[in-house]
């Protein structure tokens, strides 16, 4: 179903539960997969993802659709994903301006819900070195192959920034390797 | 013997009578008056006829060949009667517009001119560096590796249901209570953690985390609480939360007013 025709279904009461359902069954896994990837662990995806698509129940009426739809869910999604990372390092006593990466890499390391091989494991190990918004870029455009425009829209980056940030993230990882084999 | 009616007088035949001697012949008036110029024109006529006949050549062999060479260009002649050439129906009709589009083009082709980001050839041998090692790394790891329990999208499209519409459906002032339950919760525990600071001070026991909160601004604390906590937390919190034994139990001992206050701002 077209993204326009779940908004105006969706902004009638009568007919708003199908066009959630639309809705989640349009986005749920795309958002649940953006998710995991940032937070790695499972159960944190599984509820960071129900919280989502509970602001996106409230306040889906009031969306003026000055972006896409799947822009609008993505932005949730992300803020959602770095609320949810600022929260862990407050328990674990970590300062916000460290980066998750070692509860990450631990939780990676447990292997709970992971299938991939040697090569994949290694990516994502190499992954958990960056900054978490760097991260968040590499996802979206080598996993989701989102376009720079489109991130930019989710992010509120320049392209310009966003290209940069891609290209410095490719080099990271590949001195990882490097230096990891 | 001498011949009768013979005349012979001994000079051998040259003497004639006198009457045989007139000239029979006559010419014209005043012949002899013109005949030596005459004569001189006419030798001046045929030198210069002789002199003539002598400037004027041909080539070697130029009549032998003449038939052949006059024959080829009639044949030539022949051939640039036909054309050999063609063009498209109708492409005289069309060659005027044809043109102009083709003169517009050009003009627009010099004024038209791209612009490219500042830096950008200096950037762009790292950017293709990049796309290639990403291209390497896609056919090696398409995706993340990550996996989910069997039916866990199915199971998870029941539980948002469950906290959505479903919910949606009982009365609102259950959505409020939780609310206020949140707000309240912060407010207790800020007050409890002053009340439990004051007494340590009085006390004079070693600074506990009370003591270091104590210094805290209760309004600040109230701040975080609200804003870093969602409903799971204030739940945990308020499980494990320190009751003196004198109290009567939660927000007791703060003002109601206090309390509609601190709402009333939280809103």
């Amino acid at each position: 179903m077209e993204d326009a025709l779940i908004i105006s279904k969706f902004a009638d009461e009568r007919t708003r539960e199908e066009a959630f359902g639309y809705l989640l069954k349009k986005y749920q896994q795309k958002i649940y997969w953006h998710v995991r990837r940032m937070v790695i662990d499972h159960d944190d995806a599984d509820d960071v993802v129900q919280d989502i698509f509970i602001k996106v129940w409230r306040n889906l009426e009031k969306f003026r659709e000055d972006s896409q739809l799947y822009t609008w869910l993505y932005r949730i999604a992300t803020n959602e994903c770095i609320t949810f990372l600022n929260k862990k390092k407050q328990k674990q006593n970590m300062s916000l301006d460290d980066d998750s990466s070692a509860y990450l890499a631990d939780t990676l390391a447990e292997g709970s819900y992971f299938n991939g091989d040697r090569a994949q494991m290694k990516l994502q190990q190499a992954l958990l070195t960056l900054p978490e918004k760097q991260r968040l870029v590499f996802n979206m455009k080598y996993f989701e192959d989102l376009k720079y425009e489109e991130i930019s829209d989710i992010l509120g980056t320049s392209v310009g920034a966003l290209k940069a940030s891609y290209h410095l993230a490719v080099k990271k990882i590949e001195h990882f390797f490097a230096s990891n084999d | 013997m001498k011949e009768n009616n013979t005349y012979h007088d001994g000079k051998g035949g040259f003497s004639l009578p006198e009457s045989l001697r007139v000239n029979p012949f006559i010419v014209p008036q005043g012949y002899f008056d013109t005949l030596s110029s005459n004569i001189r024109s006419q030798i001046r006529v045929e030198k210069l006829n002789i002199r003539e006949n002598k400037g004027f050549s041909v080539p070697e062999g130029y009549f032998e060949g003449l038939q052949h060479s006059i024959l080829s260009e009639v044949k030539l002649t022949s051939y640039k009667d036909k054309s050999s050439f063609e063009v498209p129906e109708g492409y005289f009709d069309a060659l005027e517009d044809s043109i102009r589009s083709q003169v517009k083009l050009d003009t627009l082709r010099e004024t038209t001119t791209f612009s490219i980001p500042e830096g950008y050839f200096e950037n762009l041998h790292e950017r293709i560096r990049t796309k290639i090692v990403e291209s390497e790394w896609k056919e090696k790891v398409t995706d993340s590796g990550f996996a989910v329990p069997d039916g866990y999208f199915a199971q998870l499209t029941q539980e948002i249901s469950a906290k959505t519409i479903k919910q949606e459906a009982t009365p609102i002032r259950q959505l409020n209570l939780q609310k206020w339950i949140q707000y309240a919760a912060a407010a207790c525990v800020a007050t409890v953690l002053g009340i439990g600071s004051y007494n340590a001070v009085v006390n004079q026991t070693e600074p506990t985390a009370e003591t270091q909160l104590a210094s805290i601004p209760e309004e600040e604390i109230i701040h975080y609480l609200a804003s870093s906590t969602d409903s799971d937390d204030i739940l945990y919190i308020m499980e494990y939360l320190y009751q003196p034994q004198d109290s009567e139990g939660v927000g007791s001992q703060i003002d109601d007013e206090d309390i509609e206050d601190y709402l009333n701002y939280m809103l």
